[in-house]
């Protein structure tokens, strides 16, 4: 059994929870170690399977235990035990195990193993309907659990920073780089994800400088500190991107984790490698575990992880680790896939051996070897070591395979990236150095390394089809050397196939121990070479980083801000409800009682009176120049250059397909001057296709397009009423209608300050927009309100105004068009027919497909079945031989107070010449009864504009 | 009724505006403030011609340039600049004879200084642009929205955000103080 040997040292005693059993570990233990010192076997239990396992790795590549963690009022779901630090008060919970680890209900799935094989769900749950089993297999999927009562705070911080030479990785070749780089008076960062740096040296050791490795690997980056370079413990860098971004996940004791983005002149990757492991039957026993992770929890932590070890290896590097162990106490044998002669006596060598049988279901008893049962409560493996070469592979760089090594490298220069040590297929020590110093631009010699470490050999021994049993090649999902053969018969070859087919290489470990193993079996199933069956892409992140650290601070209130209104407060005061808008935070209606009849009741105060709306959002783009006239001509469907001074034209902006891509006002100040005023939440569209035409088409000296909206708070009031609240504001302009007649504007002043009034209406009714700077926008709101009050008007949100527009049938682009609907389809055939220039979009208006004759057109409909408001989104039915078929839909729909019953717009095909015609809608499983008529249903004659 | 009606008010989610008058942040390091009568123009074009006509004192700045603490040119772009100024000089918005065209922008932009020795952690959490090496234009991208950053001094940031983010802006620096 594992345990903590009595020699150990360590930090103060820690106090857990395992499965509700109470556990003591000390300062500086991870899960895992502290499970292993308490000698815990089984941690969890396998994905698909259920199978127990227990702790198979050191680091990062753990791919068994996996825990559920709660500390300090924080739940963490699917942490790796091998890497989580222990803390006081932990509680640990193990994942995919019901209502324990040692009692799993779904461990009977084991025995139906050969029903479940890879892909049996593509095959299997077909009939009657996938969606019958759907819901019990989901349920079953996943891991860990999430808390959905514990909301992770938003804590995270972002820290952007650049340097010289990103150094990944603290071991020897790390150190190495990172020393040679600062005294090249380079400015370094260097990043490790363990809590103290040194790499291999802190397990493996070894000497440099004349040192022992643990204290030079601490005094390197103590000095690399002291110079001001920035040196992270810690810090695993997850992912590089485009232009060399590197993401760095940090973790800090006692403070929120920050995600560094690195943006270095410079990479060098010495992440090391990742010990895999051997092909034999029932090789997932708990108790099988890497012998380079045993070393690591014997030198760390102190924890001899058996008492009767048997290790196989295929390499040099088993034979160390079972040389420290049996220092350590424990009872050693090694059995050594390789035709090799006998070691010293000290330890049992068993030459050209091959594992047979695990015994123990629940944990290693005994191991047979050659024929040859051995008793053993573990069993170490030792499969030789994988470069991990992932950031260099996320980096575009490209991959070969080092026969010496059983192993892929990076290629050379296939990346910006420059690997060194282990990361680079070098383990020898010396060499490890060597390399890192000059990936660092070091001059001079390296510091020198003592006596070697034992010098790394190996004779590949990959998965052989030819053996009986279950031999598993990726543990987290369960995928074995069968399913690999089963993949390659059903011809699933290629390796991303095989991945997809199987699981393997998938989810938390991402295939760390297991990948080269598969890809091994599969070339050896079709008869290729390894390198020809190649590797899966290598994508971020390296570890999986919690969303919480992705995410930041960014949530509420900093998660995709809205823009808001200067008079936000005084809209609040008034009590407001507030929606957002085309990423505007506006009033939706006045009033906190019920949402219909307060929208109902406003509608009717427009109609009936006036409505204050505040329209600030609404575009006020100026285009300025001797061109801007024809800019802005290229830029709509209507011209916009014959206006006269002083007046305002409804236009379309069409995308190059044709498609109305939004809709607005223009107002001319003069030849070389205009305004435009287009959607709220198309204002940085507009903008940007404003800009792009300008440079594009014309002479970038003679015209230019400033966002005047943020500058500009626009009110309006729309009413019968308007004009007598407008009078009252003092303006200083002449409002008869022979001055200032619909679709015109005046400047004029609002206590000092500059103001425009324009009218223009979106509801059907006289209506005046003030524009003044939003300074003044307050005192503005103020007026306008209290003589509004006077008349009986009053604040009025968007709600209402969609309404009031719905049923004048004026549309909103994108809520009453589509991406396929054009000029022609609303009835604006004008300039389709009569402009002979250029404009952005024309061409596409006489294709043939904007010429069908069938196309969706804007039309009202009014329901003829009771009366009821007709459900936006409702389809037009089309019933014939070869059944139903959508003939367009509902596009706004409202109860109008106005008119005392519902109206709707909608998109029907041929809609314009089947005025008068009942059609079907369908909705959520119910027909309605609608008829065709004309989208304006009030005041069609428009007199009310100038009422 | 409308399209779509619930009890779903964003108002819930969104803060009411700062008071702007009384806002103040510090603790970490370095402390922001918004910063007001500021008059502003946004000028395009010409801008040799735009400055003598508009601001012929005022200092140009790109990105992290100390322009002290009198009139400032701001680049945003090529061919585009913020005026900003202690007095508006007469103008009149629109295309200028001379080549330039100019707006009115005074309410269009919030300015705040943030100053301090720690400065540099702030921004490092706000911006991936490496302000040392400076840029012609001071447009930057910084806590996820487009601002324009010069400073007043040596340590003192003087950042003009678009009046409508300028509350998320702010809300933002509140939560940057905690890191």
């Amino acid at each position: 059994m594992s345990r903590r040997i009595g020699t150990f040292t360590g930090g103060k005693p820690i106090s857990f929870t395992f499965e509700g059993m109470a556990l003591e570990g000390i300062e500086g233990d991870t899960i895992a170690s502290a499970l292993l010192a308490n000698g815990v076997r089984i941690t969890g239990r396998s994905f698909k399977y259920h199978r127990a396992r227990g702790i198979w790795g050191g680091w990062q590549e753990e791919p068994n235990a996996i825990v559920d963690v709660q500390v300090d009022g924080r739940h963490e779901p699917n942490c790796r035990a091998s890497v989580t630090r222990l803390t006081e008060g932990m509680r640990v919970l193990p994942v995919n195990a019901s209502p324990g680890v040692s009692t799993d209900r779904a461990a009977i799935l084991d025995r139906l193993a050969r029903f479940i094989p890879a892909g049996f769900y593509y095959k299997t749950f077909m009939l009657p309907d996938w969606h019958v089993f759907e819901p019990r297999i989901r349920a079953m999927a996943g891991l860990g659990r999430i808390d959905t009562e514990y909301a992770p705070p938003a804590d995270g911080v972002v820290r952007n920073h650049t340097c010289d030479v990103l150094v990944i990785g603290a071991g020897p070749a790390g150190l190495g780089a990172a020393a040679a780089a600062a005294a090249s008076s380079k400015s370094v960062m260097l990043v490790d994800d363990r809590n103290e740096p040194g790499g291999t040296l802190l397990w493996q050791g070894g000497e440099i400088a004349g040192k022992p490795g643990r204290e030079w690997a601490r005094g390197v980056a103590a000095d690399l500190a002291g110079q001001g370079h920035v040196v992270l413990s810690s810090a695993t860098a997850y992912g590089v991107f485009d232009h060399g971004l590197v993401t760095v996940w940090q973790r800090r004791d006692g403070k929120p984790d920050r995600l560094w983005q690195v943006r270095p002149e410079r990479i060098v990757l010495a992440s090391g490698a990742i010990e895999r492991p051997l092909v034999f039957p029932d090789n997932d026993r708990p108790g099988v575990m890497s012998a380079d992770a045993a070393l690591q929890y014997l030198a760390l932590h102190g924890v001899l992880v058996g008492e009767r070890i048997v290790i196989v290896t295929n390499n040099s590097a088993g034979h160390a680790a079972g040389e420290a162990l049996a220092d350590a106490g424990a009872e050693v044998a090694i059995a050594d896939t390789r035709g090799i002669s006998k070691g010293d006596g000290r330890l049992q060598i068993l030459s050209s051996a091959r594992i047979e049988a695990v015994h123990g279901a629940r944990g290693v008893e005994a191991v047979t070897v050659a024929g040859k049962r051995i008793p053993a409560d573990c069993l170490l493996v030792s499969g030789g070591f994988t470069p991990s070469v992932h950031l260099h592979c996320q980096a575009r760089g490209r991959l070969v395979y080092d026969e010496a090594i059983a192993a892929f490298v990076p290629k050379a220069g296939s990346s910006e990236i420059l690997s060194a040590g282990a990361a680079n297929g070098t383990f020898d020590l010396g060499e490890v150095v060597k390399q890192g110093h000059a990936a660092g631009g070091g001059k001079g010699k390296p510091p020198g390394t003592g006596a070697a470490r034992s010098r790394y050999m190996l004779e590949p021994s990959w998965p052989d089809p030819a053996n009986k049993g279950r031999q598993w090649i990726d543990f987290q999902n369960d995928v074995t050397l069968k399913d690999v053969e089963l993949a390659a018969r059903e011809s699933f070859r290629s390796v991303e196939h095989l991945k997809r087919y199987t699981t393997l290489g998938m989810a938390t470990d991402q295939g760390k121990t297991s990948n080269m193993n598969g890809l091994a079996a599969m070339a050896a199933i079709t008869g290729r070479s390894i390198e020809e069956t190649g590797t899966t892409t290598y994508r971020p992140p390296f570890v999986p980083v919690p969303f919480t650290v992705l995410a930041g601070k960014r949530r509420g209130e900093l998660y995709n801000p809205v823009r808001r209104l200067t008079l936000e407060n005084e809209h609040r005061k008034a009590g407001a409800v507030f929606r957002e808008y085309g990423g505007w935070l506006r009033p939706a209606w006045y009033g906190k009682g019920d949402a219909a009849e307060a929208i109902a009741r406003e509608a009717r105060m427009a109609r009936e009176c006036a409505g204050i709306l505040d329209g600030s959002p609404l575009g006020k783009i100026e285009v300025m120049g001797p061109q801007a006239g024809a800019l802005l001509d290229f830029n709509f469907y209507q011209r916009i250059s014959t206006l006269k001074p002083g007046r305002i034209r409804y236009a379309f902006m069409l995308t190059e397909g044709g498609v109305i891509y939004d809709d607005g006002v223009v107002s001319k100040v003069s030849d070389n001057h205009y305004v435009v005023s287009c959607s709220s939440g198309h204002v940085a569209g507009v903008v940007s296709r404003l800009e792009e035409f300008r440079q594009d088409r014309f002479d970038q000296s003679q015209v230019f397009v400033h966002n005047s909206t943020p500058q500009w708070a626009t009110l309006t009031v729309s009413g019968p009423r308007s004009r007598e609240i407008v009078a009252k504001l003092g303006l200083g302009v002449d409002l008869s209608d022979e001055k200032l007649p619909h679709m015109a504007f005046a400047d004029g002043q609002f206590q000092g300050g500059a103001a425009r009034l324009a009218r223009v209406s979106f509801t059907g009714d006289r209506s005046y927009e003030v524009s003044v700077g939003k300074s003044q926008s307050a005192a503005l709101f103020k007026a306008m309100l209290s003589t509004a009050r006077a008349f009986g008007g009053a604040p009025m949100g968007s709600e209402a105004l969609l309404l009031l527009r719905a049923e004048k049938g004026y549309i909103i682009a994108g809520k009453d068009t589509d991406g396929t609907t054009m000029p022609h389809d609303l009835g604006m055939t004008g300039p389709r027919d009569k402009r002979q220039d250029e404009y952005a979009g024309r061409r596409s208006l006489f294709t043939d497909n904007a010429r069908r004759v069938d196309r969706q057109q804007a039309v009202g409909l009014e329901a003829c079945d009771g009366g009821l408001q007709l459900p936006t989104g409702a389809h037009g039915l089309e019933s014939g031989n070869e059944g139903h078929r959508s003939i367009g839909f509902v596009t706004s729909s409202y109860d109008s107070p106005t008119l005392g019953r519902p109206v709707a717009l909608a998109l029907i095909e041929r809609g314009m010449e089947r005025m008068g015609e009942e059609i079907v809608l369908y909705h959520l499983g119910a027909n309605r009864r609608a008829r065709i008529i004309p989208a304006c249903v009030f005041d069609p004659a428009g007199g009310r504009l100038n009422a | 009724m409308p399209d779509f009606v619930s009890s779903h008010d964003s108002s819930r989610k969104w803060t009411p505006l700062p008071e702007w008058r009384k806002a103040r942040i510090g603790g970490a390091g370095w402390t922001a403030a918004p910063v007001s009568g500021l008059h502003r123009l946004l000028v395009s074009g010409d801008l040799k011609a735009a400055q003598r006509a508009l601001a012929p004192k005022a200092v140009n700045c790109g990105l992290w340039d100390n322009g002290g603490d009198g009139d400032l040119m701001i680049r945003i772009a090529t061919d585009r600049a913020l005026i900003v100024i202690s007095h508006l000089p007469k103008f009149e918005a629109g295309w200028n004879g001379k080549g330039f065209a100019v707006s009115l922008a005074s309410d269009g932009w919030m300015a705040f200084e943030i100053g301090g020795d720690q400065i540099g952690d702030l921004i490092a959490q706000s911006s991936s642009a490496r302000i040392a090496a400076g840029s012609p234009s001071a447009a930057i991208s910084f806590a996820g929205i487009p601002v324009l950053l010069v400073r007043r001094d040596k340590q003192t940031a003087l950042i003009h955000v678009e009046e409508g983010q300028a509350a998320y802006f702010w809300r933002w620096l509140e939560r940057a103080v905690e890191d």
